[in-house]
């Protein structure tokens, strides 16, 4: 379970309704979209790509969905 | 379970892992061992919400890898870097103290805490009495502190997660409009409102709103709690910290805080791997919760909530799965 830069961009900019099961995603989420708003760089997309794939290796067996959903946007 | 302070000695000195929370001058007669502790008289429990001083309530943690470490306001920010690569941390920071305002305003900043599992509670004391104190024990070294925060790190074996959720009844009110804050913090002066920034506490005098309902912070779709404590003047003072960035709304009442949970719980699949779980003290007042059995989530009554950060009005639970 890994996302892209360009899929951690779609995220980042995505202004629907939400749709992350897990509370650690939703922080971590928000924290980086906080810091995409103050500074839409390239570096923080990879930053926040980093992150999130580092989330879904260490709790795999519970972001399935998150995942799921991120990558279908 | 809520047991008797001889009990508690005795499966401390049995040497099992526990969690442990009870009146201060309980907590402070325990010996030596491998445990954490926080002070409260305020418990859900199998009998439902109780309020005592004379029993103590006991978590027994089936780990076998841990690590106990005290820190203070300058070392606090030391825990995420603590955790273990697969765990959970459990962590109790006495109330008003400099680590529970530390770990409240900055703990959302701290590089890898969403990463870690984090959880625990804001130790406190009877609301009645004016001559206790917060307190968190160590119980490894046996330090009682109104200063520091005491936490547990577990190492859990390959295969098992740990999972930190939360049950919050209340949801925003979008029939208000929405309100915005500058900067994290615990008081406030001035906010946005619909587009104009306003005096807080002016506002929430002159629209008459209830502050026993919590104002509700939409992060990513995760709906997240800050309780009042006081408006004092021009200032609103806070039980957590609000952030800047964020949306907020006032909270829609709630008729019955007992079936509201109730409902939650019902949707929670197989409550086996439940390992821990604590409830705000505010839900437990406002929602006349003494005497309730919300089911299987048993634990302290708390003065503030800790799942990554500090939160308020809120059950939070940890399940290993």
């Amino acid at each position: 379970m890994r996302i892209t830069d360009a899929q951690s961009k779609k995220l980042l900019e995505y202004s629907g309704t939400v749709q992350l099961k897990q509370l650690a995603m939703s922080f971590a989420l928000t924290r980086f979209k906080n810091k995409y708003k103050a500074n839409p760089s390239p570096e923080v997309i990879a930053s926040c790509t980093n992150d999130l794939n580092l989330l879904f290796s260490k709790y795999e067996s519970i972001m399935r969905d998150d995942f799921a959903w991120i990558t279908s946007l | 379970m809520l047991v008797t302070p001889e009990k508690a000695k005795a499966l401390v000195e049995s040497g099992k892992l526990l969690h442990i929370s009870g009146a201060e001058s309980l907590l402070k007669e325990l010996p030596r061992g491998n445990w954490i502790g926080g002070s409260t008289e305020y418990f859900l429990g199998e009998g439902g919400g109780s309020v005592t001083d004379a029993l103590i309530s006991v978590v027994e943690l089936p780990f076998d890898r841990f690590k106990i470490v005290s820190y203070d306001a300058d070392s606090i920010a030391g825990i995420v870097g603590d955790t273990y690569d697969n765990g959970f941390t459990l962590a109790i920071v006495p109330f008003d103290s400099p680590v529970h305002r530390k770990y409240a305003l900055e703990s959302a900043q701290w590089e890898g805490l969403y990463l870690s599992a984090i959880l625990g509670w804001v130790a406190g004391y009877h609301l009645s009495s004016t001559r206790q104190t917060a307190v968190t024990v160590n119980g490894y070294t046996g330090a009682v502190s109104e200063t520091g925060a005491a936490a547990l790190h577990v190492e859990l074996p390959q295969g098992k997660t740990a999972q930190i959720d939360i049950i919050n009844i209340f949801e925003p009110d979008r029939e208000r409009p929405s309100v915005f804050f500058a900067e994290d913090t615990l008081e406030v002066k001035d906010c946005a409102i619909g587009g104009k920034v306003v005096n807080f506490a002016r506002h929430l005098r002159e629209n008459q709103v209830n502050t026993k309902l919590p104002l509700v912070g939409d992060y990513s779709g995760a709906y997240v709690n800050v309780s009042f404590k006081e408006i004092v003047g021009d200032t609103v003072y806070l039980y957590a910290p609000v952030a800047a960035g964020i949306e907020y709304h006032l909270a829609r009442g709630v008729d019955d805080y007992e079936s509201a949970f109730r409902e939650k719980l019902d949707l929670i699949e197989d409550s086996s791997d439940y390992v821990f779980a604590c409830n705000c003290i505010l839900n437990f007042l406002y929602g006349g919760l003494e005497g309730k059995d919300l089911g299987s989530l048993y634990g302290p009554v708390t003065f503030g909530e800790i799942a990554w950060q500090v939160i308020n009005q809120t059950l939070v639970y940890l399940r290993v799965r």
